[in-house]
């Protein structure tokens, strides 16, 4: 096993592997290890997917960013 | 504790390490903080002494959204009290806050205003029956402020509003009575 952190910039609904886990930020997400796909929904900028890759006894960052402004 | 390291968090490693940005401690922690390295966050706050008033609330306010993330909840409070106390009329300053923690905020922030407001009335209220015209305008000030303040709603409160349109009519006799008399006299003649 290994863990996840999320975030989405401004924020997002995430779910992995299809399953919701919840509102960003969320840290120490147990999950399995090898690749997960992650998708982020905001309700003002759509969705977007990436894919984690996790390895064990190791934490996986994952950031979806849904605006370029800074 | 592990660090960010899968590849690429290398460019986040090597900008953290980079001498022009170490000078701006918030920066640094909101690239974590945008980046989910959330453990990195508490600490970086936690041992990064920031001197900067605005900096530290914001830094504080990136530590609480972590903690959030981190499920610590009773530090996640804490973090919201002080960020609360350090900020009554303006907690959040950081931007793309979720509305999760928006309400968790408010509902830390609505009750402590209550006290705030009745607080700030009480002390306005001495202030003028001790003639200190310009303090007891800025305390009514903070209470009609808080009172109307959008984000807070307590326009639909009876309590508080009274309090708000009893505390705009102090402010109104105290400014007058500021422009009549020096400051320290008492009202009333009682002088």
């Amino acid at each position: 096993m290994g863990t996840l952190n999320v975030n989405a910039i401004p924020w997002a609904e995430v779910w992995v592997d299809g399953q919701p886990i919840g509102q960003t930020p969320i840290g120490n997400i147990p999950i399995s290890v090898g690749s997960h796909r992650l998708t982020f929904r905001h309700p003002d900028f759509g969705e977007l997917q990436t894919v984690a890759i996790v390895t064990a006894d190791e934490t996986a960052y994952a950031t979806m960013h849904f605006t370029t402004s800074d | 504790m592990r660090r960010p390291c899968l590849p690429w968090s290398f460019v986040l490693c090597g900008l953290l390490i980079h001498p022009v940005l170490a000078q701006d401690p918030v920066a640094d922690i909101r690239r974590l903080y945008e980046a989910a390295a959330f453990q990195e966050v508490v600490a970086a706050v936690d041992t990064t002494p920031i001197d900067d008033r605005d900096a530290a609330s914001m830094a504080v306010q990136y530590r609480a959204l972590s903690l959030v993330a981190l499920r610590r909840p009773a530090e996640a409070e804490r973090a919201m009290t002080a960020m609360i106390t350090a900020n009554p009329m303006n907690p959040i300053t950081i931007p793309n806050v979720p509305p999760r923690v928006r309400a968790m905020v408010l509902g830390l922030w609505r009750p402590f205003m209550r006290d705030f407001i009745e607080r700030h009335y009480r002390d306005g209220k001495t202030a003028y029956r001790a003639g200190a015209w310009m303090e007891a305008s800025s305390a009514f000030e903070t209470v009609i402020s808080a009172v109307r303040h959008p984000e807070l709603e307590f326009e639909g409160d009876p309590r508080l509003s009274d309090v708000g349109d009893l505390a705009a009519e102090y402010l109104e006799l105290a400014r007058t009575r500021a422009t009549d008399a020096p400051q320290g006299v008492m009202p009333g003649g009682s002088q």
